[in-house]
C-alpha cells in the first residue's frame, strides 16, 4: 500500500494527467480544423427527380469578419444515400447534419413517402428530431437557392419564418418529432407546413433572386431577360396519411381550423355589411388579440358529442364604408355593438363549421377529435369505433359551440 | 475515513437518479405505455424502504464491516455466497452506467469519438476517486448534487409548456399485468440501494440530522417522477425512440438555436454525476471482490474494476445487442435477490440473532447458569 501511495502522489498524478492531456491534445493540434473535413449543413432539401433522389445541402461556411457564408450544393443518386454521398464527393467534404436546422422535402417525395428519408436522415444521419421539417412545391434547385438568397439579401431565414408560423398559424408543431408522433399514432396523421417557389407575383410573395451562382445573381433566361422567383408562404399544410402526401389544406381552411386550437392565433376577422346604430352597412375587420379553447367530450347515450368552448379577445381595428362622422370620436370599446358580437360570434361558427364539414368530407381529422374521445372516454369510443370504423368516425359526431367574444382582457 | 450522515443522504439521492434519467423512461413504454410512470414510483419507493431499512441495520450493528454482519447473523457460509452475488450485481450496473455513459457522450457531444479518447480519461478518473475511497466519491457527490437538482429541474420546467396531459390517459387501459411485466423486465434499472450493504462501518452517525434520508430519498423520487413527466407528456408513443430522457427533453423546442447553453452545461455536469455513479458502484463492487476473496489490498480489486471498466466499453462497442443483457432475466433475478432478498434476509437474521442474545426474564434457565457461573 505504501508503495502504491508513492507511484499514487499527487505530483505524479499530475504528471501523468498532464502526459495524458499531452497524448490527446498535442495530435489534436496537429490536425485541420473541423471545418476543413466536415461541411456544417444547416438546411436540407430533398426531393425525387424521374427515378433519382436529389439531395441539396445549404452549408455553412465561416467567413471573414464572423460572417456565415452559405452555399448551395446539389447531388443526386438511386438512393437518399447515395445522393448524399455524391454532395460530399463533390465538396471533399463530410456532410456533418447534426447543426441542420430545417429540412425541405420536395412534392414528389412526399407523394411516395416521406417515413424512410426522415428515418434514415435522424438515425443515420443523426439530423436533430427538432429541426423544422416543410415541404415544398417547385423545383428543388430554385428552392435552395432562393431560401440561400433569401437569407443572403433580406436576412430572412426559413427557420424564423417557420418558427413564427408555429406560434401563430399552424394547428401543430412543425418539427420532426411531432410528424413522428402523428406517424405513430391510431391515425397515422402528419402535418407538414407547406411554402412554395412560384414564377409569378402573388400576394404575400417575396422575391428572391434564384438560379445565379451567387447573391444577388439573377438567371437569365433564354431570351436574355432576368427571371425572378418568388417564395410564397401563405400558411397552408400537407397532410400526409401514413407517411404519404394525401392533399394540401389552403390556408383559409388552416385558419379556420386554428379555432380548435390553443396557440397564440393573432389574425383579422372580416365581418361584412354590419348594419346597427352605429354602422351603416359596414366591412369591420377585428383582430383577434387572444384566444383560449377548452374542448370538451362526452356520449350523449350513444351519440359521442365534441364540445368546443372558446373565448376570444378581439379589437376592432378597422372599420370600412361611409361612416358618420362622429364614430371617430368613440373610445375603443364602443366600436364592439353587440349586433357587431353577433356577428362576430356568427362568422367563427360558420368557420368552424366549415372546418368540420372538410375534415368529414376529407375524412381528416385536423381537430383531433379522436384523440380526445379515445383519451378522455375511451371505452365508449372503442365501442362506437367498431360501429363507424376509423374512416367515418367523424360523421356522427355532434359538435357543440360554444362562444364567448369581448374585448376585455 | 468515514462518511457523514449528510453525505450518505446524498449518495442515497444520487444513486436514486443515477440511471432514470436516460435510457429508462424509453424502455419502460415498450410495455407500459402510458403508465411508466407508475411503475418507476413503485419501484423507487420499494427502493427507498430498502435503502432505510439497511441504513437502520447499518446504525444496528456495530460491526467494521458488512461481512462481519452477516457472519455474526447468518453464519459463516451465506455471507461469502452472498458477496460473489452481490459483486455480479455490482458488475452489472457498473456494465449499465459505462455503457449508458459512452453511448450518451458519443450521441449528444461527438459522434464520431475515438473511443479511446473517452474511456481512457474516464477510467482515470474512476481509478482516481477509487483509490481515494468513498470519502472522496461522497465529497463529489456533495458538490454536485444541487447543481444537478436544480439542472434537471430546469431542463424539465423549460419544456413544461409543450406536454400534453392528454397522453397520459387513458389510465391503466390494459391493466396492471403489462406494468408487473414491464417493472420485471427493467428490474436491473433499480435496486439502487444495493450499494449501501458495503457501506457498513463506513459511516458515521454522530450528527445524524433527523429525516435527512427520507428528505434526499423524497426528492430523487420527485426530480425523477417529474422529468419522466415532462419526457413522457412531451414525447407520447414516440418515447421508445428516446434513449436519453434527460438531454431529449432540453432538444424538444423546434430549431437548433433553442437549444441554450445552460442545458447543455447541465448535460455535461449529468456525464459528471454519471462518472462518480460509476465510481460509488466501482467502490461497492471492489469491497464486495475483497470480502468474497478475503483480499486486504485495494490494488488488486481496482485493477479489475478499471480492467473490466475498459473491457466493458471495448466489447460493448463491437457487439451491439450485448446490453440485452440489462433486460434478461437473469439481470432482473439477480437484482430482486441482491436487493430485495439479501437485505430483508439480513433484517430476519439480525432480529433472530438479536433475540438470542437478549438476556432472558427472571426464572429463566440461562440466567440461573449464568448466576452459578
Amino acid at each position: 500500500m505504501k508503495k502504491l501511495k508513492s507511484i499514487f502522489s499527487p505530483r505524479k498524478i499530475i504528471i501523468i494527467l498532464l502526459i495524458i492531456v499531452g497524448i490527446i491534445t498535442v495530435p489534436g493540434l496537429n490536425m485541420p480544423a473541423m471545418s476543413e473535413t466536415e461541411a456544417i449543413v444547416t438546411m436540407l432539401c430533398m426531393d425525387k427527380q424521374d427515378e433519382n433522389i436529389v439531395v441539396s445541402a445549404t452549408v455553412l461556411s465561416p467567413g471573414p469578419n464572423n460572417v456565415p457564408n452559405y452555399q448551395v450544393f446539389t447531388g443526386s443518386g438511386q438512393t437518399l444515400s447515395n445522393a448524399v454521398d455524391a454532395v460530399s464527393l463533390t465538396i471533399g467534404k463530410e456532410m456533418g447534419f447534426a447543426q441542420c436546422e430545417v429540412m425541405a422535402l420536395g412534392e414528389n417525395l412526399c407523394d411516395i413517402g416521406v417515413m424512410q428519408t426522415l428515418d434514415f436522415m435522424t438515425r443515420t444521419k443523426k439530423v436533430g428530431r427538432n429541426a423544422y421539417l416543410v415541404s415544398f412545391a417547385g423545383d428543388i434547385n430554385d428552392f435552395s437557392e432562393s431560401m440561400s438568397n433569401l437569407n443572403k439579401e433580406k436576412s430572412l431565414s426559413l427557420e424564423k419564418i417557420l418558427k413564427f408560423d408555429e406560434r401563430y398559424t399552424l394547428i401543430k408543431n412543425s418539427n420532426i418529432e411531432n410528424f413522428y408522433i402523428g406517424y405513430f399514432n391510431d391515425l397515422s396523421l402528419g402535418v407538414m407546413p407547406k411554402v412554395e417557389i412560384k414564377n409569378t407575383e402573388d400576394d404575400n410573395a417575396i422575391e428572391v433572386a434564384s438560379g445565379g451562382q451567387s447573391a444577388g445573381d439573377e438567371a437569365e433566361t433564354k431570351s436574355g431577360e432576368k427571371e425572378k422567383k418568388y417564395f410564397v408562404n401563405d400558411g397552408s399544410i400537407s397532410i400526409f396519411k401514413k407517411g404519404k402526401r394525401v392533399f394540401d389544406v389552403d390556408s383559409k381552411m388552416v385558419k379556420k381550423a386554428n379555432f380548435f386550437v390553443n396557440n397564440e392565433q393573432e389574425g383579422a376577422l372580416v365581418i361584412e355589411n354590419v348594419d346597427d346604430d352605429l354602422y351603416t352597412d359596414a366591412t369591420v375587420i377585428v383582430d383577434v388579440v387572444r384566444k383560449q379553447n377548452e374542448i370538451g367530450v362526452r356520449f350523449d347515450g350513444d351519440t359521442p358529442v365534441y364540445r368546443n368552448h372558446m373565448e376570444i379577445v378581439v379589437f376592432v381595428e378597422q372599420v370600412l364604408g361611409n361612416q358618420p362622422k362622429e364614430n371617430l370620436l368613440k373610445r375603443n370599446k364602443d366600436f364592439l355593438t353587440k349586433t357587431l358580437l353577433e356577428r362576430i360570434k356568427e362568422k367563427v361558427q360558420n368557420d368552424m363549421q366549415d372546418c368540420i364539414d372538410f375534415c368529414k368530407t376529407n375524412k381528416v381529422d385536423l381537430i383531433d377529435a379522436y384523440k380526445h374521445f379515445y383519451k378522455l372516454t375511451n371505452k365508449k369510443f372503442e365501442e362506437y369505433l367498431k360501429i363507424t370504423g376509423k374512416e367515418n368516425y367523424l360523421d356522427n359526431i355532434k359538435f357543440e359551440f360554444d362562444i364567448k367574444v369581448s374585448n376585455e382582457y | 475515513m468515514k462518511i457523514n450522515y449528510r453525505q450518505l443522504s446524498i449518495l442515497v439521492f444520487m444513486s436514486f437518479i443515477a440511471l432514470k434519467c436516460l435510457a429508462l423512461p424509453g424502455l419502460l413504454y415498450v410495455e407500459s405505455k402510458n403508465m411508466s410512470m407508475v411503475v418507476t414510483l413503485v419501484l423507487m419507493f420499494v427502493d427507498f424502504i430498502y435503502a432505510l431499512l439497511i441504513i437502520d441495520l447499518m446504525k444496528k450493528s456495530n460491526e467494521k464491516n458488512i461481512l462481519d454482519f452477516m457472519t455474526r447473523c447468518l453464519g459463516p457460509v451465506l455471507p461469502r455466497i452472498f458477496m460473489a452475488v452481490l459483486i455480479v450485481k455490482y458488475a452489472l450496473v457498473v456494465a449499465n452506467i459505462s455503457k449508458g455513459l459512452e453511448f450518451f457522450v458519443v450521441e449528444n457531444f461527438y459522434n464520431s469519438l475515438n473511443w479511446i479518447v473517452f474511456v481512457l480519461p474516464l477510467i482515470i478518473l474512476v481509478g482516481f476517486m477509487l483509490y481515494k475511497g468513498i470519502r472522496n466519491i461522497a465529497r463529489v457527490s456533495e458538490l454536485i448534487c444541487w447543481a444537478i437538482f436544480f439542472g434537471c429541474l430546469y431542463i424539465a420546467l423549460k419544456s413544461i409548456a409543450g406536454i400534453d396531459v392528454l397522453n397520459f390517459l387513458p389510465a391503466f387501459h390494459e391493466g396492471a399485468l403489462p406494468l408487473i411485466k414491464s417493472g420485471y423486465t427493467h428490474m436491473s434499472w433499480f435496486g439502487s440501494s444495493t450499494f449501501l450493504l458495503m457501506l457498513f462501518g463506513k459511516v458515521d452517525f454522530t450528527n445524524e440530522k433527523k429525516l435527512q434520508v427520507v428528505k434526499y430519498s423524497f426528492l430523487a423520487i420527485a426530480l425523477v417522477m417529474f422529468v419522466h413527466l415532462v419526457f413522457y407528456g412531451l414525447f407520447d408513443v414516440t418515447s421508445p425512440t428516446h434513449n436519453f430522457c434527460i438531454s431529449d427533453i432540453s432538444q424538444y423546442s423546434s430549431g437548433q438555436s433553442s437549444i441554450d447553453e445552460l442545458s447543455w452545461l447541465v448535460v455535461s455536469l449529468w456525464v459528471t454525476a454519471q462518472a462518480v455513479q460509476l465510481a460509488l458502484f466501482g467502490y461497492a463492487m471492489i469491497q464486495a471482490i475483497k470480502f468474497t476473496f478475503n483480499i486486504k489490498s485495494n490494488v488488486f480489486p481496482i485493477l479489475f474494476v478499471l480492467i473490466y471498466i475498459f473491457v466493458w466499453s471495448f466489447v460493448g462497442e463491437q457487439t451491439v445487442g450485448l446490453e440485452r443483457i440489462f433486460l434478461s432475466h437473469f439481470s432482473s433475478i439477480l437484482t430482486i435477490f441482491t436487493a430485495y432478498v439479501i437485505p430483508l434476509i439480513l433484517y430476519v437474521g439480525y432480529v433472530v440473532e438479536r433475540g438470542k442474545g437478549k438476556p432472558k426474564k427472571k426464572g429463566a434457565k440461562n440466567e440461573k447458569v449464568k448466576v452459578n457461573i
